[in-house]
């Protein structure tokens, strides 16, 4: 690991001076384009998409389905449906919330109503579970607890439908883990290196000595001729979103008169130019990709397409700055990294029972899509002939950005498939960024605590 | 001063002509009634989809691209009326 690596090698090593340590090179990585939305139309409903959806996943889950439940199972849509028939149903689900936010509760709270109490989750004892297939849509009851699933989802329900018009289901299939394409091991040692959150613009001050010290690290700026040599190591980093801090999109602006606020400048305006400095200084030496997040000056809708290069005048002409999308897609050096800025988590955080991220990440490969949420609660783009979100083959690292904590997982799927789960938590709060190398998908996160807590020391790089 | 002034007096009132006509229904350019209920016919298949706000064309390849087998026949007569927006359903798209 990075770690022993940099202990290792930073004993009584003086080395020659003035010796030149060179950054581990990698391929050009192969970059997916299908999250990269050329022709841009908004005039289409969101019916499009989940007919595509529904379309697309019907025979994967037919196929798990029959895998699970045997392969003389008999998969009706809702209209052949007969009471007291023992059969499959696959379909879209709906969860039907009593606490979601709704536009017309908010106009009927301007007719001295009940106002609409501000929540973190919208989950409640009495949400209900709707199925819909093109036709028509049917409650369901029985063994599965509303909590466990949320709207978009596409999945294959085995019961009965009773008397009361209400499917009763006995037990339910997901996708299941999508194939993997094969594991190329790489012949070095190559660690890449995850952040997200870096909050540059936030209220909080002492975020830019963490981040500088990020940056010295990764360059080389750092630590002795161990530290150096591991982090020559690293060949790529990726940033996950929310470079700039949530404060840069003051309300202010929006809320105040114009003549008011024409003199004054937007908060993101600073805060890029803080991120070009840095990007800069990360540039000269690694090459960085770079994800737009929820509160980055890009589109609010996934897939959010990459920041726009005018707004970078100093890093920009560097040909190691990648601006990407999010989701982001990749292989780097034949490992394929897959992953968002935590949005389609977060989200599915707010309208389900399920608390930890990680597992959130890993039910999202399991149930092969991963935002199930858009663009029910999750602004989307109006796809029409295809849904960018499905999972068709498993990635080898699956990360999500912005997580409260770092945390990381290795899955094994029922047909060898192997994937590194990752929360890559937010650097403005944890101070935590995360590496992967490469070679054996074996994680470690990095902290950058500054005057710590138990009062040790200013050394920056504490390896956790 | 007069009282009731308007601000039309000043600045001429403009009718705003529409700017997206709509085709009429009746019969043009060839295409018969007929064929038209064909269509039609194709835009309430619910097999191949929701048909809003994509033109005909795009529906037809989107089944196509989704394994479905949509009639041929209805291909050949969205290529036989290439630019007629009653067969092909542009003005759906252009509405927004």
């Amino acid at each position: 690991m990075f770690s022993d690596r940099a202990a290792k090698s930073g004993g009584p090593d003086p080395g020659p001076e003035g010796q030149t340590i060179h950054r581990a090179e990698t391929r050009s990585p192969v970059r997916g384009s299908r999250f990269v939305v050329s022709r841009r139309s908004f005039c289409r409903p969101y019916a499009h998409l989940y007919a595509v959806r529904l379309a697309l996943m019907r025979p994967v889950l037919a196929s798990s389905a029959r895998t699970t439940w045997g392969s003389d199972l008999d998969i009706k849509k809702m209209f052949e449906l007969q009471v007291g028939v023992r059969c499959c149903v696959i379909g879209t689900m709906y969860k039907h919330m009593e606490l979601r936010p709704s536009i017309l509760k908010e106009i009927s709270g301007e007719l001295s109503l009940v106002p609409q109490p501000v929540r973190m989750r919208y989950t409640d004892p009495s949400d209900e579970l709707i199925l819909e297939d093109e036709l028509q849509r049917m409650k369901i009851v029985g063994s599965l607890d509303p909590s466990d699933f949320v709207t978009g989802l596409v999945v294959a329900v085995l019961g009965v439908e009773k008397e009361d018009g209400k499917f009763h289901v006995e037990d339910i299939c997901l996708a299941g883990i999508p194939p993997q394409l094969t594991f190329t091991v790489p012949e070095h040692d190559r660690f890449v290196l995850l952040a997200s959150g870096l909050g540059l613009g936030g209220q909080v001050g002492d975020a830019t000595l963490g981040l500088q010290l990020l940056i010295d690290t990764i360059i080389g700026q750092l630590g002795g001729l161990g530290e150096q040599r591991a982090a020559s190591q690293i060949s790529r980093v990726i940033l996950a979103g929310n470079l700039l801090s949530r404060d840069t999109q003051s309300k202010d602006i929006l809320n105040k008169a114009k003549y008011l606020t024409k003199k004054t400048q937007a908060a993101s305006v600073e805060a890029v130019k803080v991120l070009d400095d840095a990007l800069f200084q990360l540039c000269t030496s690694v090459d960085v990709d770079a994800m737009p997040g929820e509160f980055d000056p890009a589109n609010h809708t996934l897939p959010q397409q990459p920041l726009h290069r005018c707004m970078l005048p100093h890093s920009q002409p560097l040909s190691t700055l990648h601006l990407v999308t999010n989701p982001y897609e990749a292989d780097i050096d034949g490992v394929r990294f897959l992953g968002t800025s935590g949005q389609n988590i977060r989200d599915i955080y707010k309208y389900s029972g399920m608390d930890d991220w990680l597992h959130i990440l890993e039910w999202t490969l399991r149930t092969g899509h991963m935002a199930p949420t858009a663009p029910d609660t999750l602004g989307c783009y109006p796809y029409y002939s295809e849904d960018p979100f499905i999972l068709k083959e498993s990635p080898h690292v699956y990360f999500c950005g912005n997580a409260p904590s770092f945390q990381s997982k290795i899955l094994h799927g029922s047909e060898g498939q192997r994937v590194l789960l990752l929360s890559v938590p937010d650097f403005c709060t944890t101070r935590t960024a995360c590496l992967v190398c490469l070679r054996d998908l074996d994680c470690q996160p990095i902290k950058f605590s500054v005057f710590a807590d138990n009062g040790d020391g200013t050394e920056a790089g504490a390896m956790a | 001063m007069p009282q009731n002034r308007l601000i039309t007096d000043t600045l001429p009132a403009v009718k705003t002509t529409e700017s997206i006509s709509k085709p009429s229904l009746d019969v043009q350019g060839g295409v018969t009634e007929s064929e038209l209920q064909v269509l039609h016919t194709f835009d309430l298949n619910y097999e191949f989809g929701p048909c809003l706000g994509i033109s005909r064309m795009q529906r037809w390849d989107r089944a196509v691209h989704l394994g479905l087998t949509p009639p041929q026949h209805i291909h050949a007569l969205l290529e036989y009326y290439p630019s007629d927006p009653q067969v092909q359903q542009w003005w759906v798209a252009r509405t927004c």
